[in-house]
């Protein structure tokens, strides 16, 4: 299912049908972005987010990008029944015994969990779902009523609430205790700080004390020196960018284990005039939807005074203060790539007519990486175009002459044609593997003829008198001939060849550009002979007693009389002769090479 | 080699309606040996598998019956401090999928010379039965990155695992 497809369904299970795909995106979540996605989310949508991670169907991975993407982009009164409905998951699945013994299951409710405890500040639930969880949980934690990895999940949860509450393991959190825990490292502590304190401005102070911890293990000897101001910055804009115009590029590369691969595949639909575009990965057997491209931590680029190569800058919450290359000074010189609103590349996936002919040219999908406008590296994904329907015309009426076509066949790339044909109707496009053409027809076909008429039936016998036959049924009138099928319209064949392989392309050509005579119409049918007439009655004897009281037999009767028999069928007429084929003339102009 | 603490609860009762019965699937133990070249294997069960190189020293046991966690004792040798990213640790099982086991307790750097206790969890597998069964043989790989002397690095601990019956 392509993104383009669960925008038109719009639905919770569409939804996860859709993500449960290889290479999905997660953008289909954002109710603002570009490219399609689900138009808004109802109880059955969440419904069936929710379900759908938890019965294994979508990828807890792909799942948190998706649910993070909602909650950053839904009014937070949108996005709290949200949380009751994972609450309520969460407290279904904690007590399953599964958990203990799945490593499937226990990621599956750790993705809750951690979503849960980083959701962001401020963001909740209805407060009774959020107290009865908290309640049954702490409860359970004091009888033992849960296994150990259960506990694990129940103890963490509840450390955090007490965050909430500006406390940490009993005592209340100050500058003093993130100062402790920034010079021991523990940014594990720090961060949940950051995510669960109750008031910004002791959130702001975590996020510093962990700024502080990145720029002391920071490989930038400049980041180092310039610490404070490198702070400032982070907290500022998220990131420390790099002024492409004081530090042009110098030169980039790609990192090819952090690069996504692909190969592109076109399945086209001629008659609406596009094409979905599909990839498939050498690690797997299916097809599935195209991918989206992160840049961050798989470019590298050397930039002018500055120290180490350096990559497309992080979400603002890992808070690097490595320089980096704001993912806007990126781009992907493709036509149907776009930037998504997290920076990341995606591609949509129905695509036009002249787009199909447009990405043809190039034997591969090429992906030029731009860095400030300058050239950078380059990413070629493989690019096949599955063979399309035939482009087959037949003439408008029975027995009609097929329609006049004019086609232009082009060779973008030695390994591929592309066919423009223009009908009455319009002009339709197909781009077919050379590998494929073998198979692939245009075609101006007459029209069939119309079937011949069927012959009159039989007039029925007459009845037979009493005690008489039936009379014979009429014969069938004869069928009459189908008539004749309509005969291929003309052809005309434009393109150009390199002058030495002109005769054999043009002899390729001829097997698989064809007019077609209609089928003739089919033979009328005899009519069928009439039925012979019903006999005719019986007649019972009649006697009298006569004076000597004998039994005188006045008349003897009679026993009735037979049906006639059926008349015979009329004869079948003859079928309609074919069509015959049109005139198909080739006008290929040599261009010389070889 | 590492041999995994024992399976207690491999047998359930069950209750028909006039008939008790006892259900009982087999019960197994797991073993991680760690594959990486520079590794040296546990002399004994109870033995953590260690493994080596100039910056860092981690010494291993995967328990993922008992404690239904991964005990890592890791050691800074380097002469700067060492951080960890304790929260980016994930167990990759051969069939792709992986889980994110995290300390039980929150954990900062390494000092240099130091060595933390990390108890990752939660690391569960089936205790008993086919399913337990059927990770013979099969391959996990535990990646945690860490920043050493400043530069981010990936450390890959293999293992394969062995299943007996107990």
């Amino acid at each position: 299912m392509t993104a383009a497809q669960l925008a038109q369904h719009d639905s919770g299970p569409a939804l996860v049908a859709y993500l449960s795909q290889s290479d999905a995106s997660p953008t289909v979540c954002d109710l603002h972005a570009l490219s399609p996605h689900v138009s808004k989310i109802t109880p059955d949508i969440r419904a069936a987010l929710v379900d759908g991670m938890m019965d294994g169907k979508i990828n807890p991975v792909l799942w948190r990008r998706c649910v993070d993407i909602l909650v950053e982009r839904l009014p937070r009164q949108e996005a709290a029944p949200l949380f009751d409905d994972l609450v309520r998951a969460y407290r279904r699945n904690l007590a399953d015994s599964d958990l203990e013994r799945d490593p499937s299951h226990a990621q599956r409710l750790a993705t809750l969990h951690r979503l849960y405890l980083e959701r962001p500040a401020g963001l909740d639930g209805n407060l009774k779902v959020r107290e009865a969880m908290s309640e049954e949980i702490r409860a359970a934690l004091a009888k033992g009523q849960l296994g150990p990895v259960a506990t694990h999940f129940g103890q963490e949860l509840v450390a955090t609430i007490e965050v909430e509450n500006g406390r940490w393991q009993g005592h209340v959190v100050d500058a003093a205790m993130m100062d402790a825990l920034a010079a021991s490292g523990n940014e594990m502590t720090l961060t949940r700080f950051v995510e669960r304190l109750p008031s910004a401005e002791l959130r702001e102070q975590a996020q510093r004390r962990i700024l502080r911890v990145h720029i002391a293990l920071s490989p930038f000897q400049e980041v180092r020196d310039g610490a404070a101001a490198v702070e400032e910055t982070l907290i500022r804009e998220g990131h420390n960018r790099i002024a492409l115009k004081e530090h042009p590029l110098l030169s980039a590369t790609l990192d090819a284990s952090k690069t996504v691969i692909r190969d592109v595949l076109v399945r086209q639909h001629v008659w609406t005039r596009n094409a979905t575009l599909l990839s498939y990965a050498a690690s797997r057997s299916t097809l599935s939807v195209l991918p989206e491209v992160s840049f961050r931590g798989a470019l590298w680029a050397k930039l002018q005074k500055i120290s180490r190569p350096v990559s497309v800058c992080e979400h603002w919450k890992n808070l690097d203060p490595s320089p980096c290359i704001a993912a806007e000074d990126v781009s992907l010189d493709n036509p149907v790539a776009y930037r998504g609103s997290g920076g990341d590349f995606h591609f949509r996936d129905e695509v036009g007519v002249a787009e199909v002919v447009a990405l043809a040219k190039n034997d591969k999908f090429v992906l030029p990486v731009k860095i400030g406008g300058r050239p950078a590296a380059s990413l070629d994904w493989g690019l096949s175009y599955e063979k399309p329907e035939d482009l087959a015309f037949d003439g408008p009426s029975s027995g009609g002459v097929g329609p006049r076509l004019k086609v232009r066949v082009e060779r973008p790339t030695a390994t591929r044609f592309v066919f423009s044909v223009s009908a009455p109707q319009g002009t339709y496009t197909a781009v077919v593997e050379a590998s494929n053409v073998h198979d692939f027809h245009v075609v101006s076909r007459g029209a069939p003829g119309l079937p011949g008429a069927t012959g009159n039936k039989g007039s029925p016998g007459a009845a037979g008198a009493e005690c008489s036959d039936g009379e014979r049924g009429g014969d069938g009138g004869p069928g009459s001939d189908g008539e004749r099928g309509g005969d291929g319209g003309e052809i005309v064949v434009d393109g150009t060849c390199a002058s030495a392989s002109c005769p054999d392309t043009v002899e390729l050509l001829r097997t698989i550009i064809l007019s077609v005579g209609g089928l003739g119409g089919p033979a009328g049918a005899g009519g069928a002979g009439g039925p012979g007439g019903p006999g005719g009655s019986s007649r019972s004897p009649s006697t009298h007693i006569n004076s000597y009281g004998e039994s005188v037999t006045d008349d003897p009767g009679c026993s009735s009389g037979s049906n006639g028999s059926a008349g015979a069928p009329g004869a079948s007429g003859s079928p309609g002769r074919a069509g015959r084929p049109g005139k198909v003339t080739f006008r290929f102009v040599p261009t010389g090479g070889p | 080699m590492v041999v995994l603490a024992s399976v207690r609860q491999a047998c359930s009762l069950t209750l028909g309606v006039l008939l008790a019965s006892v259900g009982c699937a087999t019960p197994y133990a797991y073993s991680f040996r760690l594959e990486n070249q520079e590794a040296r294997p546990a002399a004994r069960p109870e033995q953590r598998d260690v493994a080596a190189d100039a910056d860092v020293r981690a010494e291993i046991l995967v328990d993922p019956t008992g404690a239904r966690a991964i005990l890592l004792d890791l050691t800074n040798k380097t002469d700067q401090v060492l951080q960890v990213e304790w929260g980016q640790i994930t167990m990759i099982r051969s069939d792709g999928s992986s889980t994110s086991p995290r300390p039980h307790v929150d954990l900062g750097w390494i000092l240099p010379g130091a060595t933390i206790n990390a108890r990752l969890v939660p690391f569960a597998l089936p205790p008993a039965g086919d399913r337990a069964a059927s990770y013979q043989g099969s391959r996990f790989e535990l990646v945690i990155p860490m920043i050493v002397r400043r530069e981010p690095k990936l450390y890959r601990y293999s293992f394969t695992v062995s299943v007996h019956s107990m």
